[in-house]
């Protein structure tokens, strides 16, 4: 029976998510920037606010009022597609995470927005729209090096796809089903980290190409292209591909938190459960956020024909071996 | 050495930098140390007695200048007594070559370790003697001070 306060919530926790995916990329902007920072053995942003908190927030504001340039030979429609297309999935994919258990609030509230019984192909779909975001900049850009970003990225993010839905595939085989939900909560006893590593080394790689993150930054190489398919993009349209990045690295960070970290399990304190859920949830999401800063500090680009070298002759038949395995121990077991 | 092991001690010793303390120097707010002979401004020494200024008015500096930094202006009394009337020194075009203090032969221009030299307007580095002076004294105070103040 459905009644104002279930739609309430529901408003709530959409709201909520509607907050978190704007504001997060905030805060990780600036802590990248600190990180590289005493990485390289400087001290960071330090001027804007107390220890430079303010940064991105002032750097927000000037993109803002910068003007908002598009290209005279550019397609304009498309152009002005392009940073949605990059953004709305980044922050619908986030309606299926669940973020902590059911929780009592006078009545059970599931600390999700939704627990979708085909959660886990709702958010590859996601991310297969999401490729559209850098093919349309580049193609409407009007721009050699926006265009090479596009081609670059369009085939780097379908090659890496692939890879993510076989190690995403081990994770299902032992669950039986595609709600992230039930994921989670059959991690209770054992995180799927432990018999599923080959998967997660997998997925975590296959992440990081996703979301066009070094040492997989091809599409963006300043080195290279400048800055590959968002090149010609300034102001608020650029704030929305940075944005989006941001965003789809804490996504690729949270699901691999659910499929391999336990979700929200770990110890809690009685009586607030709940909370001390959500805490850990976040932890592990942040530590595996701290990973992608760590790599980006270490490892250099690669070149192009080694990253598709190293999906197709690589990670894909790792993966496809891990299912496998996974399928064997599987069929041994029931 | 097997596959990745490369990577991994990449990662681990990146870690371990990072876990540094920065060598950035807050310079504005918090001084850099610099070396014993670092080589600064050329300062003035102020005359122990008369608590004036010890140039002569000789003309040796201007001379040994490669690049006009210095010009002095002097007259003399009925007697022949020479005194400054203006000493001038364009920091702007100072090179930092010392060849100044070398040639002074009453040691008033003097080696200075000041560095906090910087201005947004080329016509405040035309210096006078006090200028000088007042940085021989002090070194670690900035030559403009007012505009170091928020």
């Amino acid at each position: 029976m459905v009644d104002g306060w279930d739609v309430l919530i529901l408003v709530i926790k959409a709201l909520a998510i509607f907050i978190i995916v704007p504001v997060a990329p905030l805060v990780f902007v600036l802590a990248e920037r600190k990180i590289l920072g005493r990485i390289q053995s400087r001290i960071g942003p330090n001027r804007v606010g107390p220890w430079g908190l303010l940064q991105t927030l002032a750097d927000g504001i000037k993109l803002g009022a910068k003007e908002d340039f598009i290209p005279p030979a550019g397609d304009r429609v498309v152009f002005w597609l392009a940073p949605l297309f990059m953004v709305v999935p980044a922050a619908m994919a986030w309606a299926v995470i669940p973020i902590g258990p059911e929780v009592e609030i006078g009545r059970k509230i599931g600390l999700w927005v939704t627990d979708l019984n085909v959660a886990i192909l709702y958010i590859l779909a996601l991310g297969s729209v999401a490729v559209y975001g850098p093919v349309m900049a580049g193609w409407s850009s009007n721009s050699k090096y926006a265009l090479f970003g596009s081609l670059r990225s369009t085939a780097q993010v379908i090659s890496y796809e692939i890879t993510m839905g076989v190690a995403v595939l081990g994770v299902l085989v032992y669950t039986g089903s595609f709600s992230l939900v039930d994921i989670v909560e059959k991690q209770k006893d054992m995180w799927f980290a432990i018999p599923q590593v080959i998967g997660l080394f997998v997925f975590l790689v296959s992440g990081i190409a996703e979301t066009n993150r070094a040492p997989f930054d091809l599409p963006e190489a300043e080195t290279e292209i400048v800055a590959g398919y968002h090149v010609e993009y300034s102001g608020m349209r650029f704030a929305m591909f940075f944005l989006a990045e941001y965003a789809n690295m804490f996504l690729v960070s949270a699901l691999a938190v659910i499929l391999f970290f336990g979700g929200w399990h770990g110890w809690t304190i009685p009586g607030i459960e709940g909370l001390t859920s959500v805490l850990w949830f976040m932890l592990k999401t942040l530590a595996l956020m701290f990973v992608y800063f760590w790599l980006r500090a270490t490892l250099p680009r690669l070149r192009y024909d080694q990253l598709m070298a190293f999906c197709w002759k690589f990670l894909l038949p790792l993966g496809i071996v891990n299912l496998l395995i996974t399928a064997v121990l599987r069929l041994g077991w029931s | 050495m097997g596959f990745g092991t490369g990577i991994i001690s990449g990662l681990i010793r990146v870690l371990s930098i990072g876990f540094r303390k920065p060598i950035t120097y807050m310079y504005p707010e918090s001084p850099r140390p610099v070396a014993e002979r670092f080589r600064g401004m050329v300062g003035m020494r102020r005359d122990e007695v008369t608590g004036q200024l010890s140039c002569v008015g000789c003309g040796l500096c201007e001379t040994a200048c490669p690049n006009d930094v210095i010009r002095i202006d002097t007259s003399e009394t009925d007697e022949g007594t020479r005194w400054v009337e203006r000493y001038q020194f364009d920091l702007g075009r100072c090179i930092f070559c010392y060849l100044c203090v070398e040639a002074c032969p009453v040691d008033a221009l003097q080696m200075t370790r000041a560095y906090h030299l910087s201005t947004p307007n080329r016509a405040d580095l035309i210096l006078t003697a006090d200028d000088m002076m007042r940085m021989t004294e002090n070194p670690d105070q900035p030559l403009f001070e007012h505009l170091w103040r928020d």
